[in-house]
């Protein structure tokens, strides 16, 4: 452990509109930590729940560090989804896409890598890095923590509107301390984004109930078509 | 404000779906087309999944072809014994559609293949409906009138010759049979109406008399895409209630300002037109086959257990 590097982290996550949190700042009465035992963190429990009208989903984090002059570095991962990389390739003058094998299966659906101070966050030249960064689905902000003089930091995550529920986590790193080149994480929170009241009906309903669901569609959509003939007949 | 979809899992802006549906309903108010054809590669573009698009555009096609037909019902237009045959085979054809969408999601290749089916059809129907308005207009100015010649093609000496008094027809059941078969497999797999294809089918194929082709149309175009909408929600699980909620209203406030503008041009006019704007949108599709996109793409494939 490297000494000096005493922690007390406290994380809290608020998901956007529609919020969310329970919080439990247990770390802030505790007494301090002496020594150099790695990270204390804050219990947290926190989810984002998406509603029918849930705005842009921002994920806010805030935290104290002992040692506000080192850098440090976010990383957000989403759950887990199974991909395929294509590449797009000529046959008889049409573009067709074509798998790269040797690309990864499975990847989060969102990362997000934030850090405080200049700490390069991207790796120059890769292409597949580069791709899922122009499709949103890594997002690089270097610089865009907020770190006070006294070691309070903060740090606004927006999640893209695609951002699938389920199980997200954080961490928090602290990188080339004291020159040394192991990256230390400080601490590890996690929290999930889930569907809420009609939504969660909906996709529930879709997915449990599917020819009911289909059945409701049909429903709806010749229920519609009739009264909008109902409503606007005479004015034909 | 923004708008969850919760079978394409993602937020939107509302007002832009309502906007969009709006402006393909007028648009179907104005030609008489279902415009599901325009809606489908607006909503690719404002980055709807084009399974989930697809889908539930037939959920949308489908109310507004219910609040078409009952129009042309209670006016007459309707032949309802030509209707249900095309039913038959549309029922028969969409449901294929629906099985060979899916086995071409699981081989990776579906866009490919809308898109394809897009540019050949949008083509060729397009291309088609430009020449003959062209020839109309132009045979107007020479001061002839059109003449429609009655071909006695090979469909002529079919079997099951049945009458159909509606349409004044005495043809084989098995071609309207036929016909929506093939609009039932296109309309499942492009997520349009197949109006587009009906309407010159019944007209040229058929021999249908113009004024009942439009509600006949539509008639089947119901069932059709009702059926795809009950087996893409069973099937696949793409039909997204929300969107198509958003798309229905904005379907219906389109559609009133379509009929009110439809009064100010002349048919033929709206046929070119109609025509442009076909030979454009498949214009577009091709040219994003034709040129190159970023270097990789990826896609999030449909994992179990996933959200």
């Amino acid at each position: 452990m490297v000494k000096g590097l005493a922690q007390r982290i406290t994380v809290r996550l608020i998901g956007g509109m529609v919020l969310v949190l329970a919080v439990v700042l247990a770390g802030l009465t505790l007494s301090p930590v002496s020594g150099a035992q790695g990270p204390d963190v804050a219990a947290v429990e926190s989810k984002v729940s998406v509603g029918l009208f849930s705005g842009k989903t921002v994920v806010r984090v805030f935290g104290s560090t002992a040692t506000p002059d080192v850098p440090i570095r976010l990383e957000l991962t989403g759950p887990d989804r199974e991909v395929k990389f294509t590449r797009d390739v000529r046959r008889f003058g049409i573009k067709v896409a074509q798998t790269i094998e040797d690309a990864p299966q499975v990847i989060p659906a969102i990362r997000a890598e934030l850090s405080s101070g200049d700490i390069p966050l991207r790796r120059e030249g890769d292409a597949l890095e580069d791709a899922l960064i122009r499709e949103g689905v890594v997002i690089i902000r270097p610089n865009a923590i907020k770190m006070e003089p006294s070691g309070l930091f903060f740090a606004e995550i927006p999640l893209p509107p695609s951002a699938p529920v389920g199980d997200y986590k954080i961490e928090i790193f602290q990188e080339g301390a004291l020159r040394t080149v192991a990256k230390i994480k400080l601490a590890e929170e996690s929290f999930s984004i889930q569907q809420q009241g009609f939504v969660a009906l909906v996709s529930r309903g879709a997915k449990d109930y599917a020819l009911f669901y289909g059945l409701i569609c049909v429903l709806v959509a010749v229920a519609a078509g009739w009264i909008t003939e109902r409503v606007f007949r005479n004015r034909r | 404000m923004s708008m969850y979809l919760p079978i394409a899992e993602m937020a939107t802006n509302p007002f832009v779906i309502v906007f969009f549906g709006a402006l393909v309903g007028a648009m179907s108010g104005l030609f008489g087309v279902g415009g599901g054809f325009l809606m489908a590669p607006i909503l690719f573009f404002l980055g709807i999944p084009p399974s989930v698009a697809v889908s539930t555009e037939a959920t949308q096609i489908c109310a507004a072809s219910v609040s078409g037909s009952l129009a042309h019902f209670r006016r007459g237009n309707l032949d309802v014994k030509m209707g249900a045959l095309l039913v038959a085979g549309g029922l028969v054809g969409s449901t294929l559609g629906v099985f060979t969408f899916k086995w071409l999601i699981t081989l990776g290749s579906i866009d490919l293949v809308i898109q394809l089916f897009y540019v050949v059809f949008l083509g060729g129907v397009g291309g088609l409906m430009f020449l003959e308005s062209l020839q109309a207009m132009m045979r107007r100015r020479a001061g002839k009138t059109a003449t429609h010649k009655r071909r006695h093609g090979f469909m002529h000496g079919l079997p099951f010759r049945t009458k159909f008094p509606r349409s004044k027809l005495y043809i084989s059941a098995i071609l309207p049979v036929a016909v929506g078969l093939g609009v039932g497999f296109l309309s499942a797999i492009m997520g349009v109406g197949g109006g587009f294809i009906m309407v010159p089918a019944m007209i040229y194929l058929l021999g249908m008399p113009t004024m009942v082709v439009v509600g006949t149309s539509l008639f089947t175009i119901i069932f059709v895409t009702g059926n795809n909408t009950l087996q893409h929600a069973w099937f696949n699980g793409t039909v997204d209630l929300v969107l198509a909620g958003l798309l229905l209203v904005g379907g219906v406030i389109g559609a009133q300002i379509g009929v009110r503008l439809s009064g100010r041009f002349n048919a033929e006019q709206l046929r070119i037109l109609l025509a442009l704007i076909v030979l454009a949108v498949c214009f577009k599709i091709l040219s994003d086959l034709l040129v190159g996109g970023p270097p990789i793409q990826f896609s999030f494939r449909e994992v179990a257990g996933h959200g």
